[in-house]
């Protein structure tokens, strides 16, 4: 007989006394009836079907997908064994960058294997909110945390209040149509707002009012013979960075390099000319090229045109316009040379810049005297200034001089990759939500809560007033509740609190809405004042999506899988292969949400995506696949990024030229579409082509900017000089529609030195300080220093203001205050203190911060920069446009 | 059948093993109601032996559950500083990440025992590692019932290699890191609870192991896993 028993003798569950129940042993002594129940297991299931392959673990397997960590979003593959992701590289079947990647890549296994990540949904239980106050969160289940989401979205509709509903976005793929683009406006809210004008809007300015692109650009590295770098740098932290750091050792020999730059950029330290621009002078250097191109006539006749007779452009003198016969791909350079140009010479710009005359002589020369195969590279800095759109403009026009445009060696767009559009939501806007839609058209400025549109804001994308977005002023516009109140946010893959200038604004609009869920992996500086917390699945790793990448003449689009699931097409293989409690951001949580609301009367939402969006292999919706919620969610999400991306797999479907597939599963494994290459000078008119801008050509006088800007003044009963006035901007008259200089608007005119900040080669965007590897290895940036956040001063300064290496400073802006530690630092000009983005957190983890939840590490630069505006482009100001005190503590 | 005189000993001790390890895997969850009417229950039961304080687990339960909710965020899950890091990985590969190399050997172990891990989180969860040397003990304890001496041992030499390699290495620091933390006496004194049961069974482990190898030579084959 056996000497224990578990209370009874029974094997039935019911029968049997809970304590057995529950998996406890209770000895009886000699005689007692056998142990009956086996254990009860609660983190564990008892596999007798356990497949024998499990036991032995499963074999290392290259699986595809993409790499979201900055905007290069480069194919990738992941090595994979036994439910575990190992080792990163490029896409071997990347036409573009093929399996090289760079190291940001390789940061993100530390991203996704991060202790610190938001591993379940929490609730907040402290109701005060603030920067200092502990949210107190709790764990709660999904459907805790959809029931009360659903809650407030039916207490809104109810109310017809949907307008007060706000969406922000922040890292996406191209599955954002259904969180970003559908579940606002069928709940009934104008306000989704992306991160974009955090981004960098006014690189896309110049492009889009010269040659009617709105979009940032490729470069033909590999057939130039000079690159002119405009605050770029493409072997750190530019687009395609992958491809461009493999390619860089050739242009180097081939082509020549010349940097503007006001520090030392990790390009510039290998360049032959590096050109330390005054912050914010881009602009005087840039016309200042254009004027020794014309003037040394070196301009690109098959491209621009000719004079008709002997004349010449000669400084300082005007042109007859009817003397220069200009070809028709460009329109209105004599104008450019008349209104702008003529005064521009190198002295002049000298004065301003910084870069000596010869300098500027020079380059200007050497890279015309390439021309067509020139290319003018223009980043950021240039441009997210006060009145960098017209930087932005200037530096691009260059490319027209020189007859580069879409040409060899020049700058480029991607062909076309032939996705589908995702269903249109409109049929299931019902009247409470198109009344919540239409609320800005009556009451308020601009046309959503960044105040888009209004006079202050033109944002002029794609030629439309209000067309783009201003993220950083949805912070006034929430507390200013102009044009509505905002009472219900959902916030995801984004730190507006930490990402957007006078980021303190944020924490106070945060703070003031009411009911605020975070969708992230980390608990950031937003996230501090969020209702709920959602956890958020890693892009690369954990989830379906869609991204796409050019350079190398190409354009690629590729897959973002759950690439831990051995049977990624099975939902659910995909959950179980999770290491957390995560669902996407896009699909599987606007999903549950809709299938709550609908369990509440409100079909609306879920009609679309069942409707909509069946599995075209199948024919299946969802909920004819599955009856749990989160599996149908998942489901949900598979087919999207199947229906998305059907073209490129789908042989019964038109796609564009470039590989073909023989159906998903052969497009799945592969992960990546390459179009054909780009076809040179396609666009230009004397070879068929034509420029999207009003004339259709090349316009180096803008009449696509001319209507624009008419439009917007129209639209507030006003000229286009009242515009320029109320934006900041210098121009009156035509000048307000040619690439030109003004003089950089600055705040804090009167501190000390000109704050110059670039972006950290580790950053993916925001997201990876909290890496052991992004500390370890900080001083890959030109100058810093590992595991800390330096401001860098150039040794003369440092001297004057005895200040030496691993001081502790304080720096001071017109806004806030920030303290870190002083770098002496060659690369540095005079007058200048030179600062990476990326450091500062007080919150996203213990590595990331000082100490996490109340201290920074360093100190973040955004809490520095004042709330300005390029608001010709909408975009969020962080360069050349502040200067800052230093204090020695 | 084995009639041996100190099977009711082991036997006695075993449950009291298997009891203790079920009862701190338990209390390692998040806490719910269902987690405190467990801990009422075996507080409530004189007859069921564990090897804790259970009554002043239970006298130190706070009124209402919320407050023990946010003190086991705050310690074990965060979301802002995890207090109390619950996973083996971060501190036995010393590089703050889970799914490490040590992470992957208790998934290798749970797998030899045909265990499928149901808990959204890594392997080496504390929950999960203690569930795990319940199991284990549970196993032994039925095998002895069953007079099965050579699996019963099979069965203490893979909790020994277990608590050797994984949880016993780790889980003294990371209650320390609990007890330094807790806002809550009741995690504070769980945490010492379980320290001080996790930190004396290895001795526990090789007394049985001792006494069921001596006390039946012949029978004893046993693998060797300790790693």
């Amino acid at each position: 007989m056996s000497k224990t028993h578990t209370e009874t003798e029974s094997n039935d569950n019911h029968d049997v006394a809970p304590m057995a129940r529950r998996g406890f042993l209770k000895l009886t002594g000699a005689g007692a009836a056998a142990a009956t129940l086996g254990p009860n297991l609660t983190s564990f299931t008892e596999a007798d079907s356990v497949p024998a392959q499990m036991n032995e673990g499963t074999d290392a397997e290259w699986r595809k997908s993409t790499c979201a960590g900055c905007t290069s979003w480069c194919a990738s593959q992941i090595l994979v064994e036994d439910g575990r992701a190992y080792k990163t590289q490029g896409n071997e079947l990347s036409k573009i960058h093929g399996n090289n990647d760079c190291p940001r890549m390789d940061l993100s296994l530390q991203q996704l294997y991060d202790p610190d990540r938001i591993t379940q949904p929490m609730r907040r239980t402290n109701s005060e909110k603030g920067r200092d106050v502990d949210p107190e969160f709790e764990p709660i289940s999904w459907e805790e945390a959809i029931d009360e989401i659903a809650d407030k979205i039916m207490e809104l509709r109810d109310n017809e209040e949907t307008h007060k509903f706000m969406l922000t976005r922040g890292r996406y793929t191209y599955l954002r149509h259904v969180l970003y683009g559908s579940l606002p406006k069928i709940i009934g809210s104008p306000n989704n707002i992306s991160h974009s004008a955090s981004c960098a809007e006014a690189e896309k300015f110049g492009p889009y009012y010269t040659e009617g692109e709105w979009s940032y650009r490729q470069y033909d590295v590999s057939e130039t013979e000079y690159v002119l770098l405009w605050g770029a740098d493409p072997i750190s932290t530019n687009r395609q960075v992958s491809h461009y750091s493999n390619q860089w050792g050739d242009v180097l020999d081939q082509a020549g390099v010349a940097v503007v730059e006001p520090r030392l950029s990790s390009a510039a330290a290998k360049a032959d000319e590096f050109m330390p621009v005054e912050p914010g002078q881009d602009g005087a250097l840039a016309t200042a090229l254009a004027h020794v191109i014309l003037t040394e006539g070196l301009w690109h006749r098959e491209f621009v045109g000719d004079f008709t007779d002997d004349s010449e452009f000669v400084a300082g003198e005007t042109v007859d316009e009817e003397s220069f016969d200009e070809t028709e791909n460009v329109y209105g350079l004599v104008k450019w040379w008349n209104k702008e140009l003529k005064d521009r010479t190198p002295e002049w710009a000298a004065e301003r810049t910084g870069v000596e005359a010869d300098q500027i002589e020079r380059v200007a020369v050497d890279f015309a005297e390439a021309a067509p195969h020139a290319m003018s590279w223009v980043g950021g800095g240039p441009v997210m200034q006060v009145r960098g759109s017209y930087n932005s403009m200037a530096a691009h026009a260059l490319n027209g001089l020189v007859g580069s445009v879409g040409n060899e060696g020049g700058p480029m767009y991607a062909p076309s990759d032939g996705t589908a559009d995702l269903p249109d939501p409109s049929p299931y806007v019902d009247e409470v939500a198109q009344q919540g839609i239409d609320f800005p058209k009556e009451n308020g400025s601009g046309d959503k809560i960044d105040q888009r549109g209004s006079k202050e804001f033109p944002s002029l994308k794609k030629g439309k007033s209000g067309g783009g977005v201003v993220t950083n002023n949805a912070a006034d516009g929430v507390l200013e509740e102009d044009p509505m109140e905002i009472e219900m946010l959902i916030s995801y893959w984004n730190n507006f609190a930490f990402s957007n200038p006078e980021s303190r604004r944020w924490e106070e609009a945060l703070a003031k809405i009411p009911f605020m869920i975070s969708i992230e992996t980390h608990a950031s500086e937003t996230a501090h004042f969020a209702d709920i917390l959602l956890p958020a699945t890693h892009h690369q790793f954990e989830r379906w999506g869609q991204l796409k990448s050019m350079a190398n003449r190409r354009g690629q689009t590729s897959l973002l899988q759950p690439v831990l699931a051995d049977d990624p097409n099975d939902p659910e293989d995909v959950i179980d292969s999770r290491l957390w409690n995560t669902k996407s951001s896009e699909v599987e949580i606007p999903y549950m949400i809709a299938d709550e609301l609908a369990d509440r009367g409100f079909t609306n939402m879920l009609d679309f995506f069942e409707e909509q969006f069946a599995d075209p292999e199948t024919g299946l919706a969802p909920s004819e696949e599955y009856d749990d919620r989160e599996l149908k969610a998942q489901a949900f999400a598979r087919n999207a990024i199947k229906l998305r991306m059907q073209p490129l797999w789908d042989p019964e479907m038109d796609a564009p030229p470039g590989d073909e597939y023989d159906g998903w599963d052969e497009f799945r494994e592969a992960g990546i579409w390459n179009s054909e290459e780009w076809e040179y000078r396609n666009r230009w008119p004397s070879e068929g082509g034509e420029f999207g801008t009003e004339t259709g050509k090349f316009e180096f006088y803008s009449k696509t900017l001319e209507k624009a800007l008419g439009k917007h003044a129209d639209r507030h009963d006003t000229d286009v000089d009242d515009i320029m006035e109320t934006c900041k901007y210098e121009a009156r008259g035509e000048q307000a529609f040619i690439p030109h200089y003004e003089e950089p608007y600055v705040n804090g005119e009167d501190m000390e030195f000109d704050f110059v900040e670039h972006k950290s080669k580790l950053n993916r965007e925001g997201r990876s300080a909290n890496t052991p590897l992004y500390q370890e290895f900080k001083d890959v940036d030109p100058g810093d220093e590992p595991d800390q956040d330096v401001a860098r001063f150039n040794p003369v300064d440092a001297d004057r203001l005895d200040i030496e290496d691993g001081d502790e400073i304080r720096l001071v802006s017109p806004v806030d205050e920030i303290t870190c530690t002083a770098k002496v630092w060659e690369g540095t000009q005079p007058g200048t203190v030179v600062k990476t983005y990326g450091q500062g957190h007080w919150a996203y983890g213990d590595v990331a911060s000082e100490e996490f939840g109340s201290e920074p590490k360093g100190g973040n630069n955004n809490r520095l920069h004042v709330a300005d505006y390029d608001r010709l482009s909408g975009s969020s100001v962080t360069y050349g446009s502040m200067r800052v005190d230093v204090e020695k503590l | 059948m084995n009639e041996q005189p100190q099977t009711d000993e082991w036997l006695a001790d075993g449950e009291a093993r298997v009891n203790t390890y079920r009862l701190l895997s338990e209390a390692f969850h998040v806490p719910d109601h269902e987690l405190l009417e467990l801990l009422e229950d075996v507080a409530g039961d004189d007859d069921l032996r564990v090897t804790v304080a259970i009554g002043g687990l239970v006298s130190e339960l706070p009124d209402e559950i919320q407050s023990l909710r946010v003190d086991y965020a705050k310690l074990f899950v965060g979301p802002r500083e995890l207090l109390a890091p619950p996973y083996g990985s971060v501190y036995l590969d010393g590089k703050g990440q889970v799914m490490t190399d040590s992470t992957m050997d208790v998934e290798r172990r749970y797998r030899q025992e045909e265990l499928d891990v149901t808990l959204d989180e890594p392997a080496d969860h504390v929950a999960a590692e203690l569930e795990f040397m319940y199991l284990l003990a549970h196993r032994e304890v039925t095998a002895l019932d069953n007079a099965e001496f050579e699996t019963a041992t099979i069965y203490l030499q893979k909790q020994q290699a277990f608590l050797g390699t994984h949880l016993g290495r780790w889980l003294p620091e990371f209650a320390d890191r609990v007890e330094e933390n807790a806002e809550t006496e009741f995690y504070r004194l769980l945490a010492r609870e379980a320290a001080t049961f996790v930190s004396a069974d290895s001795t526990r482990l090789a007394d049985r192991l001792d006494e069921v190898q001596n006390s039946s030579p012949e029978r004893i084959g046993g693998t060797d896993d300790s790693e």
